[in-house]
């Protein structure tokens, strides 16, 4: 999607939406400012980011082991286990179940994979009504667009917006207040709960040697979808897996305090399988897909394979400079902020995205906000250097770093420079700043002050110095 | 694609036998910190407590059954709901509450129908300390949907099924686990459902409950 637009485009346009920029600044300083004080009060954070950091990095090593493992237990119990190199053969395995079981309705919980392979899009197509149930999926599917933050999808849009969504949608008499939504919003889906066919959830953490599925969710959504309808089908990027049950209890404490700043998520399922011989209740029928979909291109690639550990908090969109200033849609990929403009390039693996790993700082604040300490700013500068060595970068850019070279290897050479440019900036140096917008320099001072050169260099300061004390 | 050719696809970018298995790993589970904490059945308790209040749980204290089966009676008293659902006879209940189901003419799951109820009555398997957290191991009666439909949970529990960590009630779960797997599904619940996502604003029953009321009965660490 928006493969035809730049992310400068598009970050113009979040740039002009002031209501836009106000609720991500809100949201992103309320989340980031929970966090620390959570983190703080649960104490030794570097302790646990360094064991959420081992356990990731072990586990991705011996990926093959630990899915075959988990595959395995699933199957004993029943479950379908299907493994898709890309999203066709993802949505294949989905046409199939639609067909088998005739399916009207599917309800969904948040799933990051879903979006990446477009299923909704694909479900509409096949003539199966699709009902997104997190409150802020359900939002943004209402009006048509997608999520603009990993964790809280409709932070773009005003309470006036989603009553308007809602009135219709069937909501009568409705207000603005948060109550009366919510009201309508649990009426209008509990309905489609107990009338879907197939309930479709995504992966927090699948456990290898128990073969169970670890959902999170604050408002409960994702269980009622596991267990309402008669089928559950969930989808895994296959590098969701924990080792052990007793692993998993770590992720238990690093994914909500750096995704919201809560000391521990609301409701945590563990599903190991399909309802069993005696169960009232709980789907009769369970898969689960799991998808590489670019995944493995990334596996024994020192400089990337880390990108794999990353447990989708969105810690580092709450940190992100950039994320802050442009929301989550301009980056136009599903994946949105630091580890979005990391992974998009890498998942697509084509010319789509390449853009992405330049709206970054550099600054590392993704890097100190990971849980599990993914080096996401050296990625970003790795992806540059592949652009530049995959399309021999821009010629004006190029002619500039060559001149620098030349220049700034000889230190003669270094002081003509600064003496010309001294001579030069005569004219627009006021007060020790340059306001004027000329030439290359217009990109910097159109919004700023440009720090003009000083009246000396510290070399001819030095040198004159050295004259005085030996004249005293 | 085919289970093993996508298996060996990863194991040959890692440069492994595939399916070969991983040596010895030094670090499984939580940091030794954690994993070392002693604490008392007292501290466990109040921890337990103070979090699951903290979370907008709600905690009934009940310093006997014929306490907690009064506490039980008052809180539907208030509620006076019109319909009351429950696990079946013969789930885990960790406290005989059948006189105050009955009285309230609770409807059974495996016997009635449950997906309309507006209380639902549970035990639960364990309380959590560290995170305020009930643990739910659902099957054969002890339905999972009759704590998630309605609009408020009443779960019955006693003070010996806190533990904490949520290490240790997933470590007592593998111990009981039937022949040699899990229940298929094990609920853990802090609070009642919750959201965010209409401009920041905090809201609760969303999807689930939005009241999770626990009747805590007093016993010493050893249980009944």
């Amino acid at each position: 999607m928006n493969t035809k637009s730049s992310v400068r485009d598009r970050a113009k346009v979040a740039l002009g939406d002031d209501f836009l920029r106000g609720a991500v600044h809100f949201t992103t300083d309320r989340l980031r400012n929970r966090k620390q004080a959570v983190t703080e009060d649960f104490g030794h954070w570097e302790a646990w980011r360094d064991r959420g950091e081992a356990i990731r990095r072990h586990t991705i090593e011996h990926l093959d082991f630990y899915l075959a493992q988990f595959a395995d237990n699933l199957e004993r119990l029943g479950a379908h286990v299907h493994f898709c190199a890309d999203a066709r053969e993802a949505l294949d395995v989905v046409t199939d179940i639609v067909h088998t079981k005739a399916a009207r309705r599917v309800v969904k919980s948040k799933s990051m994979v879903t979006e990446e392979i477009h299923l909704n899009h694909h479900l509409e197509e096949l003539g199966v009504e699709v009902v997104e149930t997190d409150l802020g999926e359900y939002i943004v599917q209402l009006a048509g667009e997608t999520p603009s933050h990993i964790i809280i999808p409709a932070i773009h849009k005003t309470r006036e917006q989603i009553k308007a969504l809602f009135e219709a949608d069937g909501g009568e008499n409705l207000t603005t207040e948060t109550r009366d939504l919510v009201a309508f919003a649990r009426r209008r889906l509990r309905e489609m709960y107990l009338t879907a066919d197939i309930g479709i959830t995504g992966c927090n953490f699948a456990i290898a040697d128990t073969g169970s599925i670890a959902l999170f969710t604050n408002e409960g959504n994702a269980d009622l979808v596991a267990n309402l309808p008669k089928t559950h089908i969930v989808f895994m990027g296959m590098e969701r897996i924990l080792p052990t049950l007793a692993d998993l209890e770590v992720f238990a404490h690093l994914l909500p305090k750096s995704a919201t700043g809560q000391n521990t998520i609301t409701y945590l399922s563990l599903i190991t399988g399909p309802r069993r011989a005696g169960d009232g209740d709980g789907p009769e029928e369970m898969h689960v897909v799991i998808l590489d979909n670019g995944r493995s291109r990334q596996l024994g690639d020192p400089d990337f394979q880390a990108v794999l550990h990353c447990i989708r908090c969105g810690a580092c969109l709450n940190v992100c400079p950039v994320y802050r200033q442009i929301g989550g849609h301009a980056y136009g990929s599903v994946y949105p902020g630091p580890i979005g403009a990391v992974l998009s390039p890498l998942l697509e693996g084509g010319e789509a995205y390449q853009d992405l790993p330049y709206a970054s700082s550099l600054c590392g604040a993704c890097y100190e906000a990971c849980p599990v300490k993914i080096p996401l700013h050296d990625m970003l500068v790795k992806e540059r250097q592949q652009f530049v060595a995959k399309t021999g970068g821009k010629t004006g850019e190029k002619a500039a770093f060559a001149a620098y070279r030349v220049t700034f290897a000889d230190h003669r050479r270094y002081l003509g420079a600064i003496r010309l440019a001294r001579r030069l900036q005569g004219g627009f140096a006021k007060g020790g700043v340059i306001r004027a917008k000329i030439g290359p320099l217009a990109g910097w001072t159109d919004r700023r002050d440009f720090p003009a050169l000083g009246q000396q260099t510290f070399r001819e300061w030095w040198m004159e110095r050295k004259r005085g004390t030996r004249r005293g | 694609m085919d289970k093993t050719a996508f298996l060996a696809n990863i194991a040959s970018r890692l440069g492994r036998p595939p399916g070969s298995a991983p040596g010895r790993r030094d670090a499984i589970g939580v940091p030794d910190f954690w994993a070392h904490r002693r604490t008392s059945h007292e501290e466990r308790v109040a921890t337990f407590c103070a979090r699951f209040q903290a979370l907008a749980g709600e905690i009934v204290r009940c310093d006997s059954e014929a306490a907690l089966l009064a506490a039980l009676d008052e809180a539907l008293k208030a509620l006076n709901p019109p319909s009351v659902g429950a696990w079946g006879k013969h789930a885990p209940w960790p406290v005989n509450v059948e006189k105050v189901l009955e009285k309230w003419g609770a409807r059974r799951f495996g016997e009635q129908p449950v997906l309309d109820i507006d209380v639902g009555i549970t035990g639960a398997s364990f309380g959590v300390a560290d995170t305020g957290t009930i643990v739910l191991a659902c099957g054969d009666a002890a339905g999972r949907t009759v704590h998630q439909v309605p609009l408020v949970h009443l779960v019955v529990m006693r003070e010996s099924q806190v533990v904490q960590s949520l290490g240790d009630a997933m470590a007592r779960l593998r111990e009981v686990a039937p022949i040699g797997h899990l229940p298929a599904y094990v609920h853990f619940i802090s609070g009642p459902s919750r959201s965010s996502d209409i401009e920041n604003d905090q809201t609760i029953g969303v999807h689930g409950p939005a009241r999770v009321i626990c009747f805590l009965l007093q016993d010493s660490a050893d249980g009944p």
